[in-house]
């Protein structure tokens, strides 16, 4: 049951979770230091940048060379099945093309988030246990962000009653994609859960509501300017009608995918899938509008400062948001993975090279560097870092903007590009090698939301990325940002 | 919900071989032997001997994976000594890895480890320093060079070294300004005493990482990263000869290492049933109540133990989970497990992060969750299911090579046989509820301390009230 917003610092998305690029020892470290409270900052770059490398990383920069063997297959209508032979276990899916961008009026309450937790542990008439709990050799949960709602069921794939497993699983869903029951108790009681949920992962730390703020101000005008659990006085006043509302506007079977990985026959998926999804209404869900919604983006600077007991590393960070003309959405995609790739490098002109490095740096670490295409037609490009002993704020303030000026007018020249993608080809080739990455990765492309049938082109969109596209996006970017600068601060005691 | 997500492989990783404080056992007669000598009716066909050069090699085949991995483990035991090392133990093994080598800046080096997908990094334990390192199998070799650069002729810069003290220190302090982190480690603090261990929980004084050079982290890499009190666990498609070869060629050159000193035993104190509030201005209090057990976390024990955990605390499932969060809606979640000190000895805890006006229900529910399971301990009904996943899961664990190469060097820490991933199952299919509850009872503590950080210790019955960690030595008076 969790969150994962756009933006936000303990997202633990779930693209996050499913990364399975190729670690180095930088990178380790750096996780380790993430553990830290005191990196927050540092982690919610980093684990944007990791959802980017996850989406992306596995399946990225490919050479044209390579081919897409794609690991699911769609058995059924709406479900996809992938044989992963050695595994031991079965993981069944159900993503909801429905986030808390797609509450009534884009208000970004948390109801999609609530609702989530009401599916999970509400039961319908005939269910004795809840979604929950409801293999007990196995294990249940949920996520929610912008995008999309999911649900994810594990068990052991020698269960003697997989195949009724299976059959009720589907049920359950079917069941769910036409109503769901709770007690007023029950619906109370998660309601405080969700409640805990928000204290525990943003309340209890100096750094997201600063965010949050960020968030707002960058995102203005469109539903990505909250995040997506709401807020305490939101939470406060969910209702489970305003959560059946939204199932009974999104919880479709023409909205939802069903994917099911292990080593099961996909007869046996099919089978199962139809005795239920059949007799499903087919009616189309209402037609999204925050995916066609341009953000109005004026060049602006505001800046954010937090001092706080709490935070004992200082650090700033430049957050730049643009409107962009978007003429191919996956292949803008391909070029952001690009240059994310080389900004997350320690390669020369890279934000590490020239920030930390050197005889003179300016900073001890960098805070994050990436480059993201969160709202369709926006680009946010955003650089952090912790000052060197003996450095102000402000003069690595001024290092920040400096070094993404440099680097929109410099870009990458063609042999880092080269190296990129045959680094990241690689990357692709292990990635295909293992069915368990396949689940992330379609859940990844289907919520952007991309066309499935554009994913087996993928590595051919990467390897065709030219140096002029990657200049345009960079030059695209020098012009009329709507700049954050965020600063924390230890208290001055 | 991810944090109360229960893992399968984790749950079964986790009780065949906890973390790496374990008394690290050295090779044993049998291992000594060459050739090598290969465990019985194994189902991984694992083996066990010195390579040509004299290192402990513990080998695994995995024919079908693309990546071959070793896991490494250097006997060291001064942490158990020697607290004033405190800091540099912390500081030194990453230093080593990721400062650079030879002509590669860290930079550099790591950019190379990325162009041929390579990896490696360096850590510490209180039982020993650990390596790890994993590539592609036609990378292997390569990577293996630059971990030999890094082990025979590391940059440590001295900026690095400078920051890294910096982080350190400042990750230490706002790990204090979080009820969660804060509670743990007055738990810790409280039950290792005097122990030289607690000074890698509180780092204090802060001379401890400040006062570090890079003459002391090159010292330590001489007299620890050596060959003689080296085991090298290969997992992936390399044959034994193959891995040998390897072996020595990148670790052949290490010096030889003077014998280790025997660390200072630890000696558990009887749990203080006391109640220590911490009064911090926290949005959400922290709860955490338990005390020190002897209950070791690897072979049989280690899945007895596992199984205790689970029924209690391991998921949506478990008995605190339904009582803190489902039956009050007071916590995200809560959960319980022991932590490992040294050997077999260990903190049990119950920990759940909690609305600040529920704190005093939320203990109460899982006092009443605890003397219940001591009382009348686990049914079958709640452990069959999870030996069903343990069983389940272990396999998946002993697929991948990293996977398996780090599991079977925590098994040998933990004193366990080299073939201990052939006897895992066997371990898991042996428990019974009687026996499970047999050991609740005699490794579990009577009693409870409970630290709670919270913004009032009013209403909680606090024996103890104080507002920072520097006073918890006022709680703990006899």
């Amino acid at each position: 049951m969790a969150v994962s917003n756009e933006r936000d610092a303990t997202s633990s998305s779930v693209a996050t979770e499913g990364a399975n690029a190729a670690p180095d020892p930088m990178a380790k470290l750096l996780a380790k230091l993430l553990k830290d409270p005191q990196f927050r900052p540092m982690r919610h770059k980093f684990q944007r940048l990791m959802l980017m490398h996850t989406l992306f990383g596995c399946f990225l920069l490919a050479a044209a060379s390579v081919t897409v063997q794609a690991q699911e297959k769609l058995v059924t209508d709406r479900v996809f099945y992938i044989h992963a032979p050695k595994s031991t276990s079965v993981q069944f899916q159900m993503i909801v093309l429905a986030g808390s961008a797609d509450e009534t009026n884009m208000a970004q309450l948390g109801i999609a988030h609530y609702l989530e937790h009401v599916v999970l542990v509400g039961r319908n008439e005939g269910q004795a246990e809840t979604a929950f709990k409801f293999f007990a050799d196995g294990s249940s949960n949920g996520w929610t962000n912008a995008r999309a709602t999911g649900y994810i069921h594990r068990f052991p794939a020698n269960a003697p009653d997989l195949t009724d497993r299976l059959d009720r699983l589907f049920k359950f869903y079917t069941e769910r994609l036409t109503d769901f029951a709770i007690t007023e108790a029950d619906a109370t009681r998660e309601r405080n859960v969700v409640r805990q949920e928000h204290d525990w992962r943003y309340a209890s730390n100096p750094f997201d509501a600063v965010w949050q703020e960020v968030t707002r101000y960058s995102y203005a005008g469109h539903p990505f300017e909250n995040w997506t659990i709401g807020t305490p006085q939101t939470i406060g006043a969910f209702t489970v009608e305003e959560a059946r509302t939204f199932l009974r506007r999104w919880y479709r079977k023409a909205n939802v995918y069903f994917i099911v990985t292990g080593p099961l026959a996909p007869e046996q998926v099919k089978a199962s899938a139809e005795k239920f999804l059949a007799a499903l209404d087919a009616a189309q869900p209402p037609i999204r509008t925050w995916p066609t919604l341009r953000l109005a983006v004026k060049p602006e600077t505001r800046v954010f400062s937090k001092q706080d007991k709490r935070i004992t590393t200082p650090s700033v960070s430049l957050s730049s948001v643009v409107s962009t003309f978007e003429a191919d959405p996956v292949r803008q995609a391909a070029v952001v993975a690009v240059i994310n790739g080389f900004l997350s490098s320690k390669l020369s002109g890279s934000p590490h090279s020239a920030l930390v490095e050197g005889d003179s740096p300016v900073a001890a670490a960098l805070n994050g560097a990436s480059l993201w295409r969160n709202v369709p037609g926006t680009l946010a490009l955003s650089l952090g870092a912790i000052p060197e002993e003996g450095r102000t704020l402000d003069e690595v303030r001024k290092a920040l903007v400096a070094y993404r000026e440099a680097f929109l007018k410099r870009g990458i020249d063609a042999p880092t590009l080269e190296r990129l993608k045959k680094r990241y080809a690689r990357d692709l080739q292990r990635g295909l090698e293992e069915p368990e990455n396949a689940p992330q990765r379609l859940i990844n492309w289907l919520t952007m939301p991309f066309p499935h049938d554009a994913l087996k082109e993928w590595p051919a969109t990467i390897a065709s990325v030219r140096l002029d596209e990657i200049e345009a996006t960079l030059k695209a970017l020098a012009s009329g940002q709507r700049d954050a600068v965020v600063i924390f601060e230890p208290n001055a005691e | 919900m991810r944090t109360i997500l229960f893992d399968m492989m984790r749950v079964s990783a986790l009780s065949f071989a906890v973390a790496a404080t374990m008394a690290f056992h050295a090779p044993s007669a049998q291992a000594q032997q060459t050739p090598a000598i290969t465990a019985p009716a194994t189902s991984y066909a694992i083996s066990d001997g010195r390579t040509p050069g004299g290192i402990r090699l513990v080998h695994i085949l995995l024919k079908d994976e693309k990546d071959q991995s070793f896991s490494m483990a250097w006997r060291d035991r001064l942490i158990q000594h020697t607290p004033e090392k405190a800091g540099l133990l912390q500081l030194a093994p990453a230093l080593v890895a990721a400062g650079g080598a030879g002509a590669l800046d860290a930079g550099a080096l790591e950019e190379e480890l990325k162009d041929i997908g390579g990896y490696f990094s360096l850590s510490r334990g209180r039982t020993a320093a650990f390596g790890d390192v994993a590539a592609p199998r036609a990378q292997f070799e390569a990577t293996l060079k630059l971990l030999r650069s890094a082990l025979t002729e590391p940059r440590l810069p001295a900026i690095t070294l400078e920051r890294r003290k910096r982080f350190l220190l400042n990750g230490r302090k706002a790990n204090r300004e979080k009820a969660e982190s804060l509670a743990r480690e007055a738990m810790t603090l409280a039950l290792t005493g005097d122990h030289p261990v607690a000074a890698t929980v509180s780092l204090t004084p802060v001379t401890l990482v400040s006062s570090v050079t890079i003459a002391d982290v090159d010292a330590w890499r001489k007299a620890i990263l050596a060959r003689s009190n080296l085991t090298v666990v290969s997992a992936g498609p390399l044959t034994r000869e193959a891995a040998s070869e390897l072996v020595d060629s990148t670790f052949g050159d290490l010096p030889e290492r003077d014998s280790d000193k025997e660390g200072i035993a630890f000696v558990r104190a009887p749990v203080l049933a006391r109640t220590i509030v911490i009064e911090s201005p926290v949005a959400q209090s922290a709860i955490l109540a338990g005390g020190s057990v002897l209950w070791g976390g690897s072979g049989a024990e280690g899945v007895s133990r596992g199984l205790a955990m689970s029924v209690l605390g391991g998921g949506a499932r478990s008995r605190l989970f339904i009582a803190v969060r489902e039956k009050l809606g007071a916590a995200y979640g809560a959960s319980a497990g022991i932590s490992p000190i040294l050997g077999r000895d260990g903190i049990f805890s119950m920990e759940a992060a909690v609305a600040n006006d529920k704190v005093g229900v939320a203990l109460a529910a899982m006092r009443s969750e605890y003397a219940l399971l001591r009382d009348k301990g686990v049914t079958a009904d709640e452990i069959d299911p999870i030996k069903r996943r343990m069983t389940s899961g272990f396999p998946e664990s002993m697929r991948r090579s990293s996977s398996a190469s780090s599991l079977i060097r925590g098994a040998i820490q933990n004193g366990l046989p080299f073939d201990a991933p052939d006897r895992q199952i066997g371990w898991i299919n042996a428990q019974t509820a009687d026996g499970i509850n047999t050991m609740v009872r005699e490794r579990l503590p009577e009693k409870l301390m409970v630290i709670i950080v919270a913004p009032t210790a009013e209403g909680l019955g606090a024996d103890c009230v104080i507002k920072s960690l520097d006073e918890l030595k006022t709680c703990l008076a006899p």
